[in-house]
């Protein structure tokens, strides 16, 4: 499907989706914000929000978001912040165990998140297109 | 409006050849029960089970937690869109099962479902280990996508919960309590000198696990609505979210939604209680800001002078609160919010994904990073490796003693943020 912004992910059953301006990295998700953080800094604005889902960024770790097709010329300053904290708020949930929660899924388990990370962006564009 | 909840107290639950109430004692025949919940050809079969209050019991994996509860008189059925049709409850006299609660379980997708002991220390940390708890074991048929998966075991749940409330038809109540609001130009002639309040109830409405039901309709791409307060305790919303266990909504919850209550209570007396906003917590930053706009213009038109809000979930929905508070403020609405946090094992992390200079009266419910070990049950009721998988939990949670070591979110409403429960945090 033709897009009109980036799609920004790690999860691999995105792939499967035929989004054409996918972009995926195998990142875990705070290195995946951190990425995001810096395109923010570039001028891209955030469609999503990057801690969707009620599932913690150390308990997940699959995300996936949208992100404008272009970049302004100016910050944007509401995702600016939103994405500081949210990248602050999964630094803070990353401390809390050596081994944060997310590594120690196994495959099925992994197969889950994956399916509900892909549900809710999904259903956000199901809603964006509702309003187009 | 007038809403009497006609409350039956249950002692036990016990299994028998036909269902009835008989002094107490709420006596369930598995066998029709299980007729009519296989009236939906998803399920492949159907097993209960029973927890007590004080029992060596551990209930896991749990999706929604429902009171029973249904009509004696008034208009509509409990549960609109699900168990009634469609048509307007929130009048008559509802017939409610207090200390007794539904518990769905049966694994979906395999994390975000909750914990409830019935014994020990995980059971100071909610409200249902105190309750006599019908647990359904709702099996699929095989292939079953997990979307439908979920609205089976959603339904099933409802269906059994006003199943149970059925059977005290024409009994007499222990208590009974009665709610009453008027229309808004009649309060506004009785009470023009009381505060106006109205509350705000975000509703999160983001895909699979994570959707909430008002007359069964998905709240998802609504614009903020207004619902009456005796609806909204009459069954009108109805939670599809299974995320993190600590802090969702359970049905529960919505049934006696504790600050639709204590607004009903102090109605007329101390302030004026317009009515209840329904704001959705979508995952489009767009959709949160047209939702926050929108629930502030309709407290504008209400000509309110201040706001109470609650959150569902975490992280995200940060910022819906956030913007409806901003948003509310701004128009000379004070606000209130009422959430909960994650704010490490001592509590010294920033527990809010996000905030904003506006939030100055916040109510806490507890930090769901908060550290517990629960030592063995004799009897697990589902399937105890779960909790490897749950929020809260990890790989390493069950010990060699068969203790689980887990964060206060893996236990079903211990931190939930409508304060049905009785955590805070206290500042030093």
């Amino acid at each position: 499907m033709g897009n009109s912004f980036r799609c920004v992910t790690n999860n691999p059953l995105l792939k499967e989706r035929g989004f054409s301006r996918l972009e995926y990295y195998d990142l875990d998700v705070l290195s995946l914000l951190k990425f995001v953080g810096e395109e923010v800094k570039a001028g891209y604005r955030l469609l999503t929000h990057p801690l969707t889902g009620s599932i913690r960024p150390d308990i997940t770790p699959y995300k996936t978001i949208l992100l404008s097709a272009g970049a302004g010329a100016e910050r944007d300053f509401d995702s600016q912040s939103i994405i500081e904290n949210a990248i602050r708020y999964a630094e803070d949930l990353y401390r809390l165990r050596r081994v944060p929660i997310y590594k120690r899924w196994d495959s099925m388990t992994k197969k889950d998140f994956q399916i509900v990370d892909l549900s809710i962006i999904e259903r956000a564009l199901e809603v964006a297109q509702m309003n187009r | 409006m007038k809403l009497t909840l006609n409350k039956f107290h249950v002692k036990d639950i016990q299994f028998a050849e036909a269902s009835s109430f008989e002094n107490g004692v709420l006596y369930i025949s598995k066998k029709e029960l299980a007729e009519y919940l296989m009236e939906d050809t998803n399920i492949e079969s159907v097993d209960f089970d029973v927890a007590r209050p004080g029992e060596s019991v551990r209930i896991i994996p749990i999706k929604d937690v429902i009171q029973p509860r249904y009509k004696q008189s008034g208009t509509g059925q409990i549960f609109p869109g699900f168990v009634g049709d469609v048509e307007t409850v929130g009048n008559g006299e509802t017939n409610v099962l207090e200390d007794c609660a539904v518990a769905t379980s049966g694994k979906i997708v395999a994390f975000q479902e909750g914990i409830i002991d019935m014994s020990g220390p995980g059971a100071e940390f909610n409200s249902f280990s105190k309750m006599n708890i019908l647990v359904p074991l709702i099996y699929p048929v095989e292939g079953l996508d997990k979307h439908t998966h979920e609205a089976t075991v959603r339904v099933a749940g409802l269906k059994t919960a006003a199943y149970m409330a059925k059977t005290t038809l024409e009994q007499k109540p222990d208590e009974t309590e009665t709610f009453e609001h008027e229309t808004i130009f009649e309060m506004a002639q009785k009470y023009p000198e009381l505060p106006k309040v109205v509350y705000v109830d975000m509703v999160q409405c983001q895909g699979l696990m994570h959707d909430t039901y008002v007359y069964g309709l998905n709240v998802k791409g609504i614009l903020s609505t207004m619902i009456g307060p005796l609806e909204v305790l009459d069954g009108a919303i109805i939670s599809g979210n299974c995320a993190a266990p600590g802090h969702k909504n359970a049905t529960i919850h919505h049934e006696n939604n504790p600050i639709i209550e204590s607004l009903l209570r102090r109605h007329g007396k101390e302030l004026c209680f317009v009515g209840v906003l329904l704001s959705n917590e979508s995952a489009m930053l767009r959709e949160k800001k047209r939702a926050a706009y929108y629930t502030s213009n309709l407290s504008s038109l209400l000509g309110v002078d201040g706001m109470i809000i609650s959150e569902e979930g975490g992280g995200n929905p940060e910022t819906d609160l956030m913007l409806n508070c901003k948003f509310h403020e701004k128009k000379g609405i004070k606000t209130v919010l009422v959430t909960d946090e994650y704010c490490g094992r001592d509590g010294a992390s920033q527990g809010l994904a996000d905030v904003t200079p506006e939030a100055d009266a916040v109510v806490t419910n507890g930090n769901g990073n908060q550290f517990v070990v629960l030592p063995k049950m004799d009897k697990v009721i589902g399937d105890v490796d779960t909790v490897r998988i749950i929020t809260g939990g990890n790989a390493d949670s069950i010990g060699e003693d068969g203790s689980l070591s887990v964060e206060i979110a893996a236990i079903m409403g211990s931190c939930c943020e409508m304060g049905y429960e009785h955590m805070m945090t206290r500042l030093r």
